[in-house]
C-alpha cells in the first residue's frame, strides 16, 4: 500500500528510479534504517561521492503520509463503512478527491499552495475535515487536508536530511499522486 | 587614444600525467617495508624456539676461535680480524638457520597478503551486499564499456549495484576482473552524461593507473602482517621471556599505523591523478568540477579527519582540476614517509643479506646489493616526484622549492633509523651512521632535483611518454643506490679508521682504497648533465606531451652556460690546482724523507680537492635551480685534471718515475674527496633556489672558476709554503 503510495509520487520526483522500485521497497521494508543509513563512505580507490537515492527517503515519507491520512480520514470512514484502513487508502488513491480547483498541474512551480507552517500543527491536534463540500461518505480530502498531509510529508523529507528542493518536490509528488490518482 | 586593455597571463595547464606518479615508488616501498617486519618477526620466533641451540653454537665456536685464533694482545687488530674470522665461520651454519626463519617471516606476510588480496573481492561483495546489475540497466552497462574502450581498457569493469544506502563509487577486484560499484542513484540516471560519465570516467581512471592492485596490496600485507607480528608475542609467552616484548611492541605499533598512515596519504595523491586522467579523457575537466562541488560529501570534521581520509577535500580537488600546476611532485610528506620507509627497509635486508651470504663472494657486496634493491624504489618514491615537479614548473613557471622534500626525506631517514626495526636497538653503535644518512639522504634529493631541472630545460627536444621518463627513472634509482650504498658503507669505514685511530690526515691520504668505489657514483649524474646541456640549447616551445591541450608558449628554460664553458671552467681549474702544486714543488725543492713525502702527497690531494670542491661552490651559487647539477660538470673535471697534471708534472718535469697504479690512486682519492665535499656542499643550492635569474653566460661561469680557482690554490699553497 504503502510502496504503491510511493510509487505514485515517485513518477513526478524520480521517475528514474522506477526502474529499480520494486527491489529497493523490498529492502526498504526489510530494514527501514538500514535503507536509509549511507553505507561505509571515504572507500579506498573510490570517487568520495554522495549520491543518495530518493526512493528509500520517498518510501518513509509514505509511511508518513499513509499514517497522516488514515489520521484525517480514517476514522470518520471506518465508522462509516467499518473497513480497515488498508482498504480504505486503496480506496482512496483509487478514486481520489476531487476539491474545487484541485486539477492535476494545479502545483506550477513557485505557486504552491499555501502550507501551514512547521509546527502549526501540534500533535495529536490535526485539523478535523469540516466544511459545506464535504460528505460524511466521501473519501477525498479537503484542501485543508491536502495541506496537512504535504507538510507532514515536507517534515519527514526534511527530518530525513533530504535537500529542500528536493523535500518541496517530494511533497508535492504525494499530495498530486492523491489527488490525481483514479 | 584608446588605453591597452590589460590581459591575465594565460596559466597553461601541465600534464601532470606525462610522468609517472612517485605515489607508485611508495606503494611498492611500503609493501617491501611490511615484508621486512616479517624478517624481524622471524628473528623472534627463532629465538623463541631456537634460541638455547644458537647459544650452545655461539659458546662452542668462540671457545673454537680463541683455541685457533687467540687474542693474546686486545690492540692488536689483525689478531681480532683473525679471531672474528673463525668465529664467524663457525657460527655461519646457525645463522644461516636464523636468516632462513627470517626469511620465512617475510614469505608467510608476502603469503598471507596474497590471500588476503584474492579473497578480499568476494569478501567485499558479501559483505557490502554487492549484486550484478540487472537487465534494466543494460544501457548503463552499455555505456561503461564504452567509456572503458576510451580510456583503453581492454576489458571493462562489472557493474554491481549496493544496497539502497550505497552513496559512493568505488572500483575493486583483481587485474583482469575488476568490479565497478556504482550507487543506484547515478546508474538509473546513466543517461545524464553530467554526472554519470564523470565518475565513471573517475573510476576507469583509476583502474587504468593500476590503482586497484596497488592500494590493495598495500591494505593486504598490512592486514596479513598482524598475525605473524603477534606470533614473537607467543613464543615470548611459552618461554616466559619477555625481555624483548616492550623494545617489540613499540616499535611494531610506531610501524604499523605510520604505514597506514603513508598507504592513506598516498590514496589521497592518486585521486589526483585520476581525476585528471578523468578530465583529460574526456577533454574538459568542469564537468568533474561540477560533479565534485556539487555531489560529494562536505568534508569532514577537522584536522585528523582530513589526515586519515582516503580523499583530499573537494576543494584541493577542484584546486588541483582547475590548475594542474598545483599538484606538488614531492611535499614533505612525501619526502618523510619516502625516507622512513627506506630507512626500515635497508637494514632489515642487509641484516638478513649478510647472513645467507656469509662465506660467499657475494658477501662484500651486500650494501651494493641492497642499494640496488632499494634505490630504484626509493628513486622512483622521491626523485621521479621532483622530476615530475621540475617538468611541472617548467610550464606554470613556478620554482617550487625542495627544500621540504630534502627536509623530510632526512627526518623520514632518521626517524626510521632511530625506530630501528632491523634489530630492536641491540645492533652495533654506529655513531658515524646519523651524520652520513644526513649527508647522503639530503645528497640524493638535491642531485636528482638539480639533474631534473636540466632535464625540465630539454624538455623541448624529449619525446614524451615511456621513451622519455625510462630514462629519469633509471637516473633517480642509480642516484638513490648511491646514497643508500655511502650510508650503508661509509659509517663502516669511518669506524674503521676509529678503531685504527686515523687522523684526518691518514683518512684522506688512505681514501683512494677506502671509498675508491666513490669515483663511479657521480659518473651517470654527470654525463646525463652533459648531455641535457647541450641540448637544451635549441629554443623550441613547449612539447604538447607536456601540455594538457590548449595554447602552447615558449618555456622559460635556462640555456646557459653550455656544455663546453663549463667544461672549460673545471679543466683550466684542474690545471691552475696542477701548477699550484708544482708551484709548491719548485719553492721547497726535493722532498727529504719519507714524512715530507706524505706531507706533499697530503697538500696534493687537499689543494686539488679544495680548487674542485670551490668551482663546484661557485657553480651551485651561481647557477640557480640546476647548479646542483652542472655543478658536478664542472667540478668532475677540475678534480680529475689537477690530479693527472699534477701527477704529470711530477713525472715530466721534475723526472720522477711514471706509476699508472700511483696516477690512478692519487686520482681516485682526490674524486671520492671531492665528492664526499660536494654532498655536504649540496644544500648551498637550496639558498639560491628561488633566485629570479635563469642564463648564466658560459664565459662569465668560467671565469669565475678560474679567480676562485687561483685564489683556493694560492691560499692552500702560499700557506703550505708559510708553514714550511
Amino acid at each position: 500500500m504503502i510502496a504503491e503510495l510511493t510509487e505514485l509520487a515517485l513518477t513526478t520526483a524520480a521517475p528514474d528510479e522506477l526502474l529499480v522500485f520494486e527491489e529497493t521497497a523490498h529492502e526498504y521494508f526489510a530494514d527501514p534504517q538500514a535503507a536509509l543509513t549511507a553505507a561505509q563512505k571515504d572507500n579506498a580507490v573510490g570517487f568520495g561521492l554522495e549520491l543518495a537515492m530518493i526512493t528509500p527517503v520517498a518510501l518513509a515519507v509514505g509511511t508518513a503520509v499513509a499514517q497522516a491520512i488514515l489520521a484525517a480520514v480514517g476514522e470518520r470512514v471506518v465508522a462509516a463503512s467499518g473497513r480497515g484502513a488498508t482498504a480504505l487508502l486503496k480506496r482512496l488513491l483509487r478514486k481520489g478527491p476531487q476539491p474545487q480547483g484541485w486539477q492535476q498541474g494545479a502545483y506550477p512551480q513557485g505557486s504552491q499552495p499555501q502550507v501551514p507552517q512547521q509546527g502549526a500543527y501540534p500533535q495529536g491536534s490535526q485539523p478535523q475535515p469540516q466544511g459545506p463540500q464535504q460528505r460524511p461518505d466521501d473519501l477525498a480530502l479537503s484542501p485543508q487536508q491536502a495541506r496537512y498531509v504535504r507538510q507532514v510529508a515536507l517534515d519527514r523529507a526534511r527530518a530525513l536530511g533530504m535537500p529542500e528542493g528536493q523535500a518541496n518536490l517530494l511533497a508535492d509528488s504525494f499530495v498530486g499522486a492523491i489527488v490525481t490518482t483514479g | 587614444m584608446a588605453e591597452p586593455v590589460a590581459t591575465a597571463p594565460i596559466r597553461l595547464r601541465p600534464n601532470v600525467l606525462a610522468h609517472p606518479s612517485p605515489t607508485t615508488g611508495r606503494f611498492l616501498l611500503l609493501v617491501a617495508a611490511m615484508l621486512s617486519t616479517g624478517l624481524l618477526a622471524g628473528t623472534l620466533v627463532h629465538n623463541g624456539v631456537l634460541g638455547s641451540r644458537w647459544s650452545e653454537a655461539a659458546r662452542a665456536c668462540f671457545a673454537l676461535a680463541d683455541e685457533i685464533s687467540p687474542i693474546l694482545d686486545p690492540g692488536d687488530t689483525l689478531a681480532q680480524i683473525a679471531h672474528n674470522d673463525v668465529l664467524s665461520s663457525c657460527l655461519a651454519p646457525a645463522e644461516r638457520v636464523r636468516a632462513w626463519f627470517d626469511i620465512a617471516g617475510a614469505v608467510l606476510i608476502g603469503l598471507l597478503g596474497l590471500l588476503v588480496l584474492l579473497a578480499a573481492p568476494a569478501y567485499v561483495r558479501r559483505r557490502q551486499k554487492l549484486r550484478e546489475a540487472g537487465s534494466r540497466l543494460d544501457g548503463a552497462v552499455g555505456r561503461i564499456g564504452e567509456l572503458a574502450a576510451e580510456v583503453g581498457l581492454g576489458r571493462p569493469p562489472r557493474l554491481l549495484l549496493g544496497r539502497a544506502g550505497q552513496r559512493d563509487a568505488f572500483v575493486f577486484g583483481l587485474p583482469g576482473r575488476y568490479y565497478l560499484v556504482l550507487p543506484t542513484a547515478l546508474v538509473v540516471r546513466w543517461r545524464s552524461g553530467a554526472y554519470f560519465d564523470p565518475v565513471v570516467r573517475h573510476e576507469l581512471a583509476h583502474l587504468k593507473r593500476h590503482d586497484v592492485p596497488l592500494a590493495w596490496l598495500a591494505g593486504a600485507v598490512w592486514v596479513a602482517a598482524l598475525p605473524v607480528i603477534v606470533l614473537p608475542l607467543i613464543t615470548s609467552m611459552v618461554r616466559l621471556d619477555f625481555s624483548l616484548i616492550a623494545a617489540y611492541l613499540w616499535r611494531i605499533a610506531l610501524f604499523m599505523v605510520v604505514i597506514w598512515l603513508i598507504r592513506r596519504q598516498a590514496l589521497r595523491s592518486r585521486e589526483h591523478d585520476a581525476d585528471l586522467h578523468a578530465a583529460r579523457q574526456s577533454g574538459d575537466w568542469r564537468p568533474l568540477c561540477s560533479v565534485l562541488q556539487t555531489a560529494t560529501t562536505a568534508q569532514p570534521g577537522g584536522w585528523w579527519r582530513r589526515f586519515v581520509s582516503n580523499h583530499p577535500t573537494v576543494a584541493q580537488r577542484v584546486a588541483v582540476l582547475t590548475d594542474p600546476g598545483k599538484v606538488r611532485g614531492v611535499s614533505v610528506v612525501d619526502g618523510l614517509a619516502g625516507g622512513f620507509l627506506t630507512a626500515v627497509l635497508v637494514p632489515a635486508l642487509s641484516g638478513t643479506l649478510q647472513v645467507l651470504l656469509a662465506k660467499t663472494p657475494a658477501y662484500s657486496f651486500t650494501p651494493h646489493i641492497v642499494a640496488l634493491l632499494v634505490g630504484p624504489i626509493a628513486g622512483l618514491a622521491v626523485g621521479v616526484g621532483l622530476w615530475r615537479q621540475a617538468m611541472i614548473d617548467q610550464v606554470t613557471g613556478e620554482r617550487v622549492w625542495p627544500g621540504g622534500a630534502v627536509l623530510g626525506f632526512v627526518a623520514g631517514l632518521l626517524i626510521g633509523y632511530w625506530a630501528d626495526l632491523d634489530d630492536l636497538a641491540l645492533g652495533g653503535d654506529w655513531s658515524y651512521s646519523i651524520p652520513v644518512l644526513i649527508v647522503a639522504g639530503a645528497g640524493a634529493v638535491l642531485l636528482s632535483a638539480g639533474t631534473g631541472r636540466l632535464w625540465a630545460d630539454a624538455a623541448a627536444r624529449l619525446p614524451g611518454g615511456p621513451r622519455s621518463w625510462w630514462l629519469g627513472f633509471v637516473v633517480n634509482a642509480l642516484i638513490f643506490a648511491m646514497a643508500l650504498w655511502l650510508a650503508q658503507w661509509l659509517p663502516v669505514v669511518f669506524t674503521a679508521a676509529g678503531v685504527g685511530q686515523f687522523g684526518l690526515d691518514d683518512l684522506a691520504i688512505s681514501s683512494g682504497e677506502l671509498i675508491s668505489n666513490m669515483v663511479y657514483v657521480p659518473l651517470l649524474p654527470v654525463v646525463v648533465a652533459a648531455a641535457t646541456m647541450v641540448r637544451r640549447r635549441r629554443t623550441l616551445p613547449l612539447p604538447a606531451w607536456l601540455l594538457e591541450g590548449g595554447p602552447t608558449a615558449w618555456p622559460l628554460s635556462a640555456r646557459e652556460p653550455g656544455l663546453g664553458m663549463a667544461l672549460l671552467g673545471g679543466v683550466a681549474a684542474g690545471v691552475i690546482a696542477a701548477l699550484g702544486t708544482t708551484g709548491f714543488r719548485l719553492a721547497a725543492g726535493s722532498p727529504v724523507d719519507d714524512a715530507d713525502r706524505i706531507g706533499r702527497y697530503l697538500l696534493w690531494l687537499m689543494t686539488i680537492t679544495f680548487v674542485a670542491l670551490a668551482v663546484s661552490f661557485v657553480t651551485m651559487v651561481v647557477v640557480p635551480r640546476s647548479g646542483g647539477a652542472v655543478g658536478l660538470v664542472t667540478g668532475l673535471p677540475a678534480a680529475l685534471v689537477g690530479s693527472y697534471g699534477t701527477t704529470a708534472l711530477n713525472s715530466f718535469a721534475f723526472g720522477n718515475i711514471i706509476d699508472l697504479g700511483f696516477w690512478w690512486t692519487m686520482a681516485t682519492s682526490v674524486v671520492a674527496l671531492w665528492f664526499f665535499g660536494y654532498l655536504l656542499l649540496l644544500p648551498v643550492s637550496l639558498a639560491v633556489w628561488p633566485a629570479s635569474w635563469r642564463d648564466v653566460p658560459g664565459w662569465l661561469l668560467a671565469m669565475l672558476n678560474v679567480i676562485v680557482a687561483g685564489l683556493v690554490a694560492l691560499c692552500v699553497v702560499g700557506l703550505a709554503i708559510a708553514l714550511r
